[in-house]
C-alpha cells in the first residue's frame, strides 16, 4: 500500500489540477504545461484523479476512494483485488507528485 | 532549372557564391570554398530545383576552411549558419557530412511552425510511415532500402509534421548511411549513388546516398501520416511487426520530437493528434528483403 494506512487521507496536488490529458486504449497521457513533463497514467489512476476534480483539496481515505471505484466498476473484480489496484494507482500518482498525504487527517 | 543542369563546374561556381536550392518547404543557400566536394554535392542534389533569384532563403549555410596556419598543417572546416558557428571545426575530409548535419541543425533549431521529429519518413500512395528510432537501430538502412524499392523518401532524419498533425512534409535530402549499412545498401541497391565513405567521423564511417529523383520531384507535396513504426535491426531476427498501444506510442513520438518542449502545450496537442491518427508498431528485422515484404503488406492494408 502507498505510504500510510487505510485511514491515511489523500488529496490531489497543485500539479494535478494543471494537467492536460488525452485518453488512449492503454491509459491517459497527461501533460503538465508548467513543467513540460509528460506521463502515461493507467485508467484507474486517471479515474482517481478525476475524483478530486471538483474539490482538489478534499481529503479522502483509501477506503473512500475504493468505494467510489467499486460503485462504478461493473467488472467482476473482487474488492480485495480492487483494493490492491487502488493502492498501486495511488503509488503511481504519489510518485508522479499528483497526490500527497493530506495534512487534515 | 535543377542543380544537375549547372554541371559540376557550374555547381562549383554557384557554391562559391551560394547555391540556392529548394528542399521541401525550405529554400537554402549552400556555400563552400572547399574544393573537391562540388562533384558529390552536384550528384546528391542533382534533382533539386534551384530557388528563384527573388525567393526568400530560409537558411544560409556555409562550410568554410578555417583560417590560420592550421589551414596548411591539418586542414579543418567549420560550419556557419547565417554567420553563426554552432559546432567545433572538423577535419576537411568531413566537409560534406558536416554540411548535411549542419542543415539538419538549422531545420531543427528554427522550424517551430512544425513538429520536428527525429525520424525517417517514407510514403506510398500519399500515406506516410514515420520511423523514429535511436542511432544504431537500422532506421536509415531501412529507409534507404525502402526508397530504393518504390517508396517515396520524405526524410531519413527529420520528419516535419504540421501542427494539426494532418500532413507530413517532404525533405528529400541525402540519406546518411553509417558503417556496415554502407555496404549493405551498395549491395541492396547498386544503382543508387553513394558518396565516397568518410572515415573517423563522430558517427563512424559515413556515406551519403542521393535521394531518388521521384522523391525530390514530389517536392512540396505533403503525405498523410498513417503509421508509426519503431524499427530495430537484430541480426538473424525474422521480420516481425508488433502492434503498440497508443499511450506508449505517444511517449515514443514525444521522446523523438526535437521541439516538443519548445512547443509546450501545442507540442502535446500535435503529438496527441498524430498518435490518434496513426496505427503504431514496433518492428524487428534481420533481413531487408523480408522487411520490404512487411512494409508492402502494410501499404496494402487499410489504415
Amino acid at each position: 500500500m502507498a505510504g500510510g494506512g487505510r485511514a491515511q487521507r489523500w488529496a490531489s496536488t497543485a500539479a494535478a489540477t494543471r494537467l492536460v490529458c488525452r485518453e488512449f486504449e492503454d491509459g491517459s497521457v497527461c501533460f503538465d504545461p508548467e513543467t513540460g513533463e509528460t506521463l502515461l497514467l493507467s485508467h484507474l489512476s486517471r479515474f482517481l484523479l478525476d475524483l478530486w476534480e471538483d474539490r482538489p483539496t478534499r481529503a479522502q481515505t483509501r477506503d473512500d476512494l475504493l468505494a467510489q471505484v467499486l460503485a462504478v466498476d461493473d467488472s467482476a473484480t473482487q474488492a480485495p483485488n480492487a483494493g490492491d489496484q487502488v493502492d498501486e494507482a495511488l503509488s503511481e500518482l504519489q510518485r508522479a507528485g499528483l497526490v500527497a498525504h493530506s495534512a487534515c487527517a | 532549372m535543377r542543380v544537375k543542369d549547372l554541371g559540376v563546374a557550374g555547381c562549383q561556381a554557384a557554391l562559391r557564391r551560394g547555391l540556392r536550392i529548394v528542399t521541401g518547404p525550405f529554400n537554402c543557400s549552400l556555400k563552400t570554398d572547399v574544393g573537391g566536394i562540388a562533384a558529390e554535392l552536384a550528384a546528391l542534389y542533382g534533382d533539386h530545383e534551384l530557388a528563384p533569384d527573388d525567393a526568400m532563403v530560409d537558411f544560409h549555410v556555409q562550410v568554410a576552411a578555417t583560417p590560420g596556419l592550421r589551414r596548411w598543417l591539418r586542414p579543418q572546416v567549420q560550419f556557419l549558419a547565417d554567420g553563426v558557428t554552432p559546432f567545433t571545426p572538423l577535419p576537411r575530409a568531413q566537409a560534406l557530412p558536416m554540411l548535411e548535419w549542419g542543415l539538419n541543425w538549422c531545420v531543427t533549431a528554427y522550424s517551430h511552425h512544425l513538429l520536428v521529429l527525429h525520424a525517417a519518413c517514407v510514403a506510398r500512395d500519399g500515406r506516410a510511415v514515420i520511423l523514429p528510432a535511436p542511432p544504431g537501430s537500422g532506421k536509415s538502412t531501412l529507409c534507404a532500402a525502402l526508397v530504393n524499392r518504390g517508396w517515396r523518401l520524405l526524410s531519413d532524419e527529420l520528419t516535419l509534421v504540421d501542427l494539426d498533425a494532418g500532413r507530413v512534409w517532404g525533405l528529400a535530402r541525402p540519406v546518411n548511411l553509417k558503417n556496415a549499412s554502407i555496404d549493405v545498401i551498395r549491395h541492396f541497391a547498386p544503382e543508387a549513388f553513394l558518396t565516397a565513405p568518410v572515415h573517423d567521423t563522430s558517427k563512424g564511417t559515413v556515406a551519403l546516398m542521393a535521394p531518388p529523383a521521384a522523391s525530390v520531384l514530389a517536392g512540396n507535396t505533403p503525405a498523410r501520416p498513417c503509421w508509426m513504426v519503431l524499427p530495430k535491426y537484430e541480426a538473424g531476427a525474422a521480420a516481425t511487426l508488433t502492434p503498440m498501444p497508443r499511450g506508449q506510442a505517444f511517449l515514443q513520438i514525444a521522446d523523438n520530437a526535437m521541439n516538443y518542449h519548445v512547443l509546450g502545450r501545442q507540442g502535446f496537442e500535435t503529438v496527441g493528434e498524430l498518435t490518434a491518427r496513426c496505427e503504431h508498431f514496433s518492428f524487428r528485422y534481420g533481413n531487408l528483403d523480408e522487411a520490404m515484404q512487411v512494409f508492402n503488406d502494410l501499404a496494402r492494408s487499410g489504415a
